[in-house]
């Protein structure tokens, strides 16, 4: 049981954190390509 | 205000939605773990319930919602309605991750064996591998218009998919436990453990939202930056 918890709740922090990451790369590729132009 | 500064807002929303949902996790681990009764004849083992079930619920909620956009799409032809296509697959395709390890952890302390391939667990795998192929072959396919197109038909493979999974533990032989909330007659669980389900399938509820916010708005800004470059190249 505990292992099925623990399995559910990594699954959705790393979810979390990829698309935090994610989102955070987009933007500041964004940012930069404007400065560029 | 800008296609940017929308997709940005979006993401921030999406953000706090989902810290709420993380947020509502923890407070469904405490209930499930220590307020909710052992069961008698599974014992701790049934407790998995309270997070493959909503994990499962999820799962579907996201594919058919994948499936539905897709329809949309290849009626409109809305390059946006594409992108939230993808977003609820690839938030789909987590949820289902959880579905398709909780089960077994279950199974082998309930069942015997971390698998078998009964109608139910063999469907729900196809699906997962199919959504794994939409996001492969999305990767892979550069024109936006092909990439909707061919994405669309598998999105709405997995929409039809959906009521099949349901319907196959009464279809066939299968070890996999029946429905005991969707289904024609009354929930066959005690009140308290009724509750926590409820607590446990809207908190994933609210964790499907936010991811999906966050998706969508990630796709968005990622397509304004191709944008942008082929603006730039041009």
């Amino acid at each position: 049981m505990v292992a099925a918890y623990t399995v559910a709740a990594t699954i959705l922090v790393i979810y979390t954190v990829s698309l935090f990451v994610r989102l955070r790369a987009v933007g500041k590729r964004g940012q930069d390509s404007r400065l560029d132009g | 205000m800008t296609t940017r500064d929308r997709a940005r807002r979006i993401g921030r929303a999406g953000m706090a939605v989902t810290l709420l949902g993380l947020a509502g996790l923890a407070g469904v681990y405490v209930r499930a773990l220590a307020y909710t009764p052992v069961e008698r004849s599974q014992g701790a083992a049934q407790k998995i319930f309270y997070v493959h079930v909503p994990a499962a619920w999820s799962a579907l909620v996201a594919i058919s919602v994948t499936g539905l956009l897709s329809i949309l799409y290849l009626w409109l032809k809305d390059r946006r309605i594409d992108l939230a296509a993808a977003a609820s697959a690839e938030v789909g395709v987590a949820f289902a991750t959880i579905m398709l390890t909780t089960g077994p952890i279950w199974g082998k302390p309930i069942w015997g064996t971390w698998w078998t391939w009964d109608a139910r667990l063999t469907s729900t795998l196809f699906l997962f591998l199919l959504f794994v192929g939409y996001l492969v072959l999305r990767g892979v396919l550069t024109d936006p218009g092909i990439r909707g197109r061919f994405s669309a038909v598998i999105g709405i493979m997995g929409l039809v998919l959906v009521p099949f999974i349901h319907l196959t533990v009464y279809l066939f032989r299968t070890l996999h436990p029946a429905p005991i909330v969707l289904k024609p007659s009354a929930p066959s669980l005690p009140g308290v453990m009724l509750v926590t389900l409820f607590s446990s399938l809207g908190v994933f509820t609210v964790l499907y939202v936010g991811f999906m916010m966050q998706r969508y708005a990630l796709g968005l800004l990622r397509e304004l930056r191709e944008e942008e470059l082929a603006g730039a190249a041009g």
